[in-house]
């Protein structure tokens, strides 16, 4: 049996590797992608969701008149068949709020009728007893002696602790020590598709949920326990999904296929539940705000000696995937540095907010908010050149991390540095800005990036693929891992395309459905290409086996001499002896050879202490290095992003179009966090569900973006591939402050960097 | 959320309808302001007139010194019209603004004016020009300044029964400059943290203040505020840099902002101050260069 | 007599006769009854710009025009575009510089380009910045839709394209 590498010479890549067209951009270039709320059927009765009044109480009533008319059903927890619970790590969310709500995301019932307005006007009638309890709108005030117990577990809903070496030592000797203080805030996912689904009846208790999702598979578990039934007798079904970011990760996609289905099979009629952007901004989950401590030491020629860090994290009334995104945090909270001494604390608190969860990054732009900032500013403390500095300190191949993993040679991060550092033209800005006059002024900043690949400390690492060729010669891949825009779908298909040798068009990528695709973990954590590349690679070189044996069988030669390219089977040594790719799969029906082949892929390696976090938390890390330069109008505080300089270390680049894609995307999703996203809560209600208030980048605010790749390839990804989902938006937030500080001579330590926190801290001092 | 739709085909139609209601109605004309508030529940409206039929009141035109502007008449109209010029720039330079290309394409200048949830720049705008208003009913027609029609919370003083059907605004004196600006959280369409209009004639070569108005918006809600104060105190004075510094004390003690989760009272105050400060110079700027 | 209506309009070069609800908004009807799902809601209040139409040859807000107020108007949505047979020059180019990510803003973008390039064949990146700038993409971060769109208004003039 020929071996992968065999099948693609690492230098000699025909699919891989290059700027091909996605599999999916046909159908949403004519407007012919079905997004849920664009195929629900015509009898479908449409759900609204009762949300609590109150960010936290005590529910003593619940009256609601019998629906008539339009109104087919209202349904309540007391209507739930299984197990009440909708809810990602920690099992402490409910569906449906039963006697307590704990923020103003809790859904107390859902009314079904034959159209919206109905529906509305039915909860409008239906009365509800709130008995109110003290709410607590930041983790400071949940953490305080006798605050009230959101949860009987108490409010820290996860507590981490990283220590490597003595930082008592540590700060002996430094030469210079700073202490800051970093915040961050809400940050929406805001996918421009609201969350939506619908769920059609089937016999005998079954049930088909179509809807807006990333991950089927965990749909399917929650629905399957709320029905109490098998999980075979749900079948999910992902529909072309406008965008996701982790926010369709968490709650609201079970939520809204639980409640379709309960509908549905209730009222034995499609059921379908579609958000308005209110609500959707209301009920899904966003990114946690941290407020983060720093401690750091330095000497004098510039090393850093040691890191004392605290993070603390809203995570919310429920944890959602807080207690993985405190993980996350805790792991890159010092930066792509070495510190030989570092604590670390990371804590996941439970106040009366809305969810904090999943959202791009998780947990690592927050992070490098903090420690970018921080270093930056511990540069000018040093009075060295922010990216001298970080060289003395980079992560490099054979040098530990704060959890004492040595890196192999996969560490781009010094090419990376150079890249932007010329492409910027750093230097000569540095010193040709230095002459800060005039009332526009502008600043130049760096920040850099490390972002451990797919799941790590976070779970089981498992993906699976299936690739079935039919008669026609076309491959249909099936697999869990869904596609809401990241492209990673079509990558998964280059790489089948390059294994097998049929061309690009021939592929076929299947919808995720759990009856008809393996399971595959989530599509999250940026590993569709990482794991889920693995599982494909290795299903396309069984396959590809097969064909090879059956071609040498026909052409009469070795296994080892057939190549296949452009659907067309070839003897190496006589290209005239070959075969059609259609004729050569009649061949194998014919010799009864399996056509399909299904992969399940685990990654091993990684694990680490318990009590002080030292081991080996991801296998591999994607690095990365982003200049920003930005104009300041000093008597507005108004920013004007003038230029985003890129360069990530992406292992082996399966589609360069697609990773400039991320990265683009990435730095206007980091910007929008930067300088203008905020979603505010107010006493537990959310003051800004709406995209009036709530400020997302236009393409008036994003600039232009250069982007370089480097590779080096990493240990785990297919061909070494690196994770590029998540990475892009880890550090051009901290680079656009840096360059704010560069441009004005403030900090700004809390984000968003807004007009006015900059034009009261240029005023402030200048006093 | 239903409601009944009348569709007139003439403004005698839409003045006699209104006339027999017995109830009160909504109009809609671009569909910016009254579907938001429809979708945010903030209108439950039973009958509502759709005016964006009535070709007669788009238009625009200069007669006798002064130009005519149609209830009707869109934002993009206006924003891309070369009738608009000098001091009466401002009109433009507003148009081109606020909100986005679609919703300009939509909007119009009466919705911006009467409509309850306008963001009323165009209507400041238009107050500093010392724009009239034609209202029309069944019984006949009323011509004022719009400005005597503004209400305490920002909204025009429409009798019953009566609709806007143009506005008038006199062709401006010689050596003279309008303008508007604003500020916001991004470069892209937002409800702005402050905005400043401004109408200025100057003397020259002397350069004293013949006359100023200033307009501000969005420093207490959409209420646009009139800085009187201010313009009073320049009013008269040779335009130097003294003079600048003390009207900058003057405005910024003379208006009332208010701080919600956008922006505090602090903030839009100096903004506000920034803006009229770059206003002036700009103007008077334009003023003594249209003059060569 | 005022909760319903006949509206006429022509919808991609069709004429269409249609009884609408007062209350109904064009994006609800060209939707619904016209089953034209490429015009898409993103919020309702005209702040993201998925639902934008072609209107009498003005790019408009769908979600902000009653239907009846489409009376006699002349509609264009992406569905009128191209098909696969015969793409436009805008379809090529989104998918040569994959400007589709998620695919939600692309029926908005492609339109919105469409009716700049009929008044402007050779806009500068800003002036395409600008044109698109009320619709929202929370994917791309819009360097590859002003790409494509570049592209395209190329091929339109005649230019080769690489």
């Amino acid at each position: 049996m020929r071996q992968l590498a065999e099948f693609a010479e690492a230098d000699k890549f025909f699919v891989v590797g290059k700027r091909t067209e996605r599999l999916d951009s046909l159908v949403k270039v004519l407007g012919e992608a079905k997004y849920a709320a664009d195929d629900v059927p015509e009898d479908a009765l449409h759900l609204k969701v009762l949300r609590s009044q109150v960010p936290h109480a005590i529910v003593t009533a619940v009256r609601a008149q019998r629906p008539r008319g339009a109104v087919k059903a209202f349904i309540t927890a007391k209507d739930i068949p299984g197990i009440n619970v909708s809810s990602c790590i920690i099992q402490d969310r409910p569906l449906m709020a039963q006697d307590r709500v704990r923020c103003v995301a809790d859904i107390i019932g859902v009314a079904a009728a034959e159209n919206s307005d109905a529906a509305i006007d039915f909860l409008k009638s239906v009365e509800v007893r709130y008995e109110p309890l003290p709410v607590l709108e930041s983790p400071f005030e949940s953490l305080k002696d006798g605050s009230v117990k959101i949860h009987e577990s108490g409010n820290i809903a996860r507590h981490l602790q990283l220590r490597k070496g003595d930082v008592q030592r540590g700060f002996e000797q430094a030469d210079v020590i700073l202490s800051e203080t970093y915040s961050t805030q809400f940050q929406d996912a805001a996918p421009i598709e609201p969350e939506a689904g619908f769920a059609v009846p089937g016999p005998r208790g079954s049930v088909t949920v179509i809807g807006s999702m990333q991950n089927p598979f965990y749909v399917r578990g929650t629905v399957a326990r709320i029905l109490g039934v098998v999980e075979e007798k749900v079948r999910v079904i992902q529909a072309t999904t406008g965008g996701a970011f982790g926010a369709k990760s968490d709650e609201v996609a079970m939520d809204i296929a639980a409640l379709t289905a309960l509908t549905a099979l209730n009222t034995r009629r499609p059921a379908a539940l579609v958000y308005t952007r209110e609500e959707s901004m209301i009920l899904h989950s966003k990114r946690h705000p941290f407020t983060v401590k720093h401690k750091t030491g330095a000497t004098r020629d510039g090393k850093l000696t040691a890191a004392e860090i605290e993070l603390v994290a809203d995570t919310g009334a429920y944890a959602s995937n807080g207690p993985l995104v405190v993980v996350r945090a805790l792991f890159h909270a010092t930066g792509p540095y070495v510190i030989p001494n570092v604590k670390s604390d990371a804590y996941c608190v439970y106040t009366n907010n809305t969810i904090a969860g999943s959202l791009r990054g998780f947990g690592s732009p927050q992070a490098h908010f903090a420690a970018e900032c921080q270093i930056d500013a511990l540069a000018e403390k040093l009075d060295l050149d922010p990216m001298e500095f970080r060289l003395k300190n980079i992560l490099r191949p054979g040098l530990e991390t704060a959890t004492g993993q040595v890196l192999d040679s996969s560490v781009g991060l010094e090419e990376c540095v150079a890249k932007v550092r010329g492409a910027s033209e750093w230097d000569h800005k540095r010193s040709a800005w230095r002459e800060k006059t005039g009332r526009k002024r502008r600043g130049i900043g760096v920040a850099l990036v490390y972002h451990g690949n797919s799941i790590g400390p976070e779970g089981i690492d498992r993906s699976s693929a299936t690739l079935s060729i039919d008669e026609k010669g076309r491959v249909t891949l099936r697999t869990g891992l869904t596609e809401y825009g990241t492209g990673a779908r079509s990558g998964l298909a280059q790489i089948a395309s390059e294994i097998i040798g049929v061309p690009l068009s021939q592929m076929v990528s299947a919808p995720a459905d759990t009856q008809t695709s393996p399971d595959s973990g989530g599509t999250f954590a940026s590993r569709t290409v990482v794991m889920g590349g693995n599982a494909v690679r290795k299903a396309a070189a069984a396959l590809r086996n097969r064909l090879n044996e059956v071609a040498a069988e026909i052409l009469r030669c070795d296994a080892g001499l057939i190549e296949i390219r452009e659907g067309i089977a070839r003897r190496t040594d006589d290209s005239s002896r070959k075969i059609a790719f259609r004729d050569l799969i009649k061949s194998c029906l014919r010799r009864n050879v399996s056509l399909s082949e299904t992969v399940d892929f685990t990654a091993t390696g990684v694990g680490f202490d318990e009590k002080t976090s030292q081991g080996i938390p991801y296998l591999q890390y994607t690095f990365g290095a982003i200049v920003a330069e930005v104009e300041v109008d000093t008597s507005l505080g108004t920013v004007t992003p003038l230029k985003l300089t890129t360069a990530y270390d992406v292992g082996k680049a399966v589609n360069p179009l697609s990773i400039e894609g991320q990265i683009e995307g990435g730095a206007a999703q980091a910007l929008g966090y930067a300088l203008m996203e905020e979603l505010v809560h107010k006493d537990g209600a959310v003051v800004n569900p709406s995209l009036t208030d709530y400020y997302l980048p236009t393409s008036l605010d994003v600039p232009e973006v250069e982007s370089f790749l480097v590779e080096y390839p990493g240990v785990l990804g297919p061909y070494g591939a690196k994770s590029m989902g998540e990475p892009p938006i880890d550090s051009p937030a901290s680079a656009l402050v840096n360059a704010i500080a560069n441009a004005v001579g403030v900090r700004i330590n809390s984000l968003p960097a807004t007009p006015e926190k900059i034009l009261l801290a240029l005023e402030r001092s200048q006093h | 959320m239903k409601f009944d739709v009348f569709l007139p085909e003439s403004l005698p139609d839409v003045l006699g309808f209104i006339d027999k209601q017995r109830e009160e109605v909504s109009l809609i004309a671009g569909g910016t302001d009254l579907l938001p508030r429809l979708m945010r529940g903030k209108s439950r409206p039973k009958l509502v007139i759709d005016l964006s039929n009535l070709s007669e009141l788009d238009f625009m035109r200069k007669e006798n010194g002064i130009y005519r502007i149609g209830a009707l008449t869109r934002i993009s109209e206006l924003a891309d019209s070369r009738l608009f010029q000098d001091g009466c720039e401002a009109i433009r330079e507003v148009c081109q603004q606020i909100a986005s290309p679609p919703i300009r394409n939509l909007a119009t200048v009466g919705g911006n004016i009467t409509g309850p949830g306008s963001f009323r720049d165009v209507l400041s705008v238009l107050m500093c020009l010392g724009a009239k208003a034609v209202l029309k009913s069944r019984r006949g027609e009323r011509v004022l300044p719009i400005e005597s029609l503004l209400l305490e919370e920002g909204k025009i003083d429409l009798q019953p029964r009566e609709i806007l059907t143009e506005v008038h605004v006199q062709e401006p004196p010689p050596n003279s400059w309008s303008s508007f600006s604003k500020v916001g959280r991004r470069q892209g369409f937002a409800i702005p943290l402050a905005s400043s209009a401004m109408f200025l004639q100057l003397e020259l070569p002397s350069r004293k203040v013949r006359e100023l108005r200033l307009w501000f918006n969005h420093l207490r809600d959409s209420i646009p505020e009139k800085a009187e104060r201010t313009a009073s105190a320049v009013t008269g004075e040779l335009l130097s840099e003294r003079v600048v510094t003390k009207a900058s004390g003057v405005l910024s003690a003379e208006l009332r902002p208010s701080s919600d989760f956008k922006a505090s009272s602090e903030y839009r105050r100096r903004a506000a101050v920034r803006l009229f400060m770059d206003q002036l110079a700009h103007c008077a700027e334009m003023i003594v260069g249209s003059s060569r | 007599m005022m909760s319903k209506h006949l509206v006429v309009l022509n919808v991609n070069g069709k004429r269409r006769q249609l009884r609408v609800e007062s209350h109904e908004r064009l994006l609800d009807v060209l939707r619904k009854r016209l089953g034209l799902m490429s015009v898409k809601e993103g919020c309702g209040t005209g702040d993201c710009g998925a639902c934008v139409v072609i209107s009498d040859g003005r790019l408009v807000n769908s979600c902000l025009m009653l239907a009846v107020q489409a009376r006699n108007t002349k509609i264009e949505t992406l569905e009128g575009l191209g098909n696969e047979k015969k793409l436009h020059p805008l379809q090529k180019a989104f998918i040569r510089h994959s400007a589709a990510q998620c695919g939600y803003c692309t029926p908005a973008m492609i339109l919105t380009a469409k009716n700049l390039l009929e008044r402007n064949q050779k806009p500068s990146r800003e002036e395409i910045r600008n044109a698109i700038s009320g619709s929202l993409c929370r994917c791309t971060g819009y360097v590859k839709i002003v790409d494509a769109i570049q592209e395209a208004a190329a091929e339109m003039r005649g230019e080769t394209v690489g």
